[in-house]
């Protein structure tokens, strides 16, 4: 026991001093190699988690160009196309208020019954199957039932009309008027 | 793996752990894996709790080490984080409802007796048992004074306390201690 220590007893409790500071517990044998071993599993786990393949970072930036081309060119086809099935099935909703509106039809469910009844992603997979669905059928479709019909705003809201507007580029809106 | 065989000073072994982490860290490791373990046994008081706290100090070392600006010296940082998973876990221990079938004694007292893993003699399990009826924060005091013989300004920066507030706080255990002691013969 260090001196200062000692000196610091002596007036605490000189007991102590007797008692010494031997260290009275133990470990099991072989117990130093085997907690290295554990906490090295750990973290080697750790370090596996975040490893990558030897040539990853290589070949990262071709994968990336290649990968990024090959999504521009789908996403012009595929994002148009979608944008259009999306006003599609906006004019079905607003044609579907539409009749109600007129009475045209007893069948046809209220406005709010049938905008539940459509998930547009639905919609989407379903006209996606279609054959011969042309951008010039929904755009008659659009500027009949939509352009048309002042009180479409009414019944769905305000807005509505610009959201799908905003969907559409200057080509498009172009086309459509 | 071979260790080198001159101690590396704390500056050689971040260094050396900016370039080669795990061989950094397994020289660390080996540097401070029994100052650390008997610091945290001396605070949870048995071999598998110890194991626990001692193998969490090292992950989170592992895991911290880049972030280590050597403010201070390394062992005084593994003390701290070991420090604090040992207070976690004893905290965490003595939220676990257990009966004790003495009431005089803590479970964890009673359990010493027959500890495998204690090799003391009378006076040292008297000492122990005194030990463990301390709170954690005196019983930390207390280890590191009396049997890691640590000076305050060091203990002061491992355990971010005022040299005063540790002071008084080894002379309250120690008080404790001499009375459980007493009691006891």
């Amino acid at each position: 026991m260090k001196n200062e220590i000692k000196e610091e007893l002596e007036k605490l409790s000189p007991e102590l001093i007797q008692t010494g500071n031997r260290n009275p517990f133990v470990v099991p044998e072989g117990y130093w190699e085997q907690m290295k071993e554990g906490v090295y599993d750990s973290v080697l786990m750790d370090r596996e988690d975040l490893s990558v393949p030897s040539d990853y970072f290589d070949t990262l930036t071709d994968r990336v160009i290649t990968k990024a081309k090959s999504k521009n060119e789908s996403k012009i086809i595929s994002f148009n196309f979608r944008k259009w099935i999306a006003a599609a099935s906006v004019v079905i909703f607003f044609f579907a208020g539409y009749l109600v509106l007129n009475n045209t039809s007893a069948a046809v469910s209220t406005p709010d019954e049938f905008a539940l009844d459509i998930d547009i992603d639905e919609a989407f997979d379903y006209l996606e199957d279609q054959d011969g669905l042309y951008l010039t059928d929904v755009l008659s479709i659009v500027d009949e039932f939509i352009f048309s019909d002042t009180d479409a705003d009414e019944y769905y809201g305000e807005g509505t009309l610009d959201i799908v507007l905003e969907d559409l580029d200057e080509d498009q809106l172009e086309e459509l008027y | 793996m071979k260790f080198l065989e001159t101690k590396l000073t704390d500056q050689q072994l971040l260094e050396l752990i900016a370039l080669d982490k795990d061989r950094g860290f397994r020289i660390l490791m080996q540097e401070y894996q029994e100052q650390v373990y008997w610091h945290v046994r001396r605070m949870v008081t048995y071999h598998n709790d110890a194991d626990d706290v001692v193998q969490n100090t090292f992950i989170k070392v592992y895991r911290s080490i880049a972030g280590f600006k050597g403010d201070s010296k390394i062992y005084t940082w593994i003390y701290r984080i070991a420090t604090n998973e040992s207070l976690t876990y004893l905290k965490k221990r003595s939220n676990q409802k257990v009966i004790s079938i003495d009431k005089k004694e803590s479970p964890a007292v009673h359990l010493l007796s027959s500890d495998v893993h204690f090799d003391g003699n009378q006076a040292e399990l008297i000492l122990q048992k005194a030990i463990l009826t301390l709170p954690d924060k005196q019983k930390i005091v207390f280890n590191l004074r009396y049997f890691e013989e640590m000076n305050y300004s060091e203990m002061s920066k491992v355990l971010e306390t005022s040299v005063g507030a540790l002071k008084a706080s080894y002379h309250h255990a120690v008080k404790k201690v001499q009375k459980y002691i007493q009691e006891e013969r």
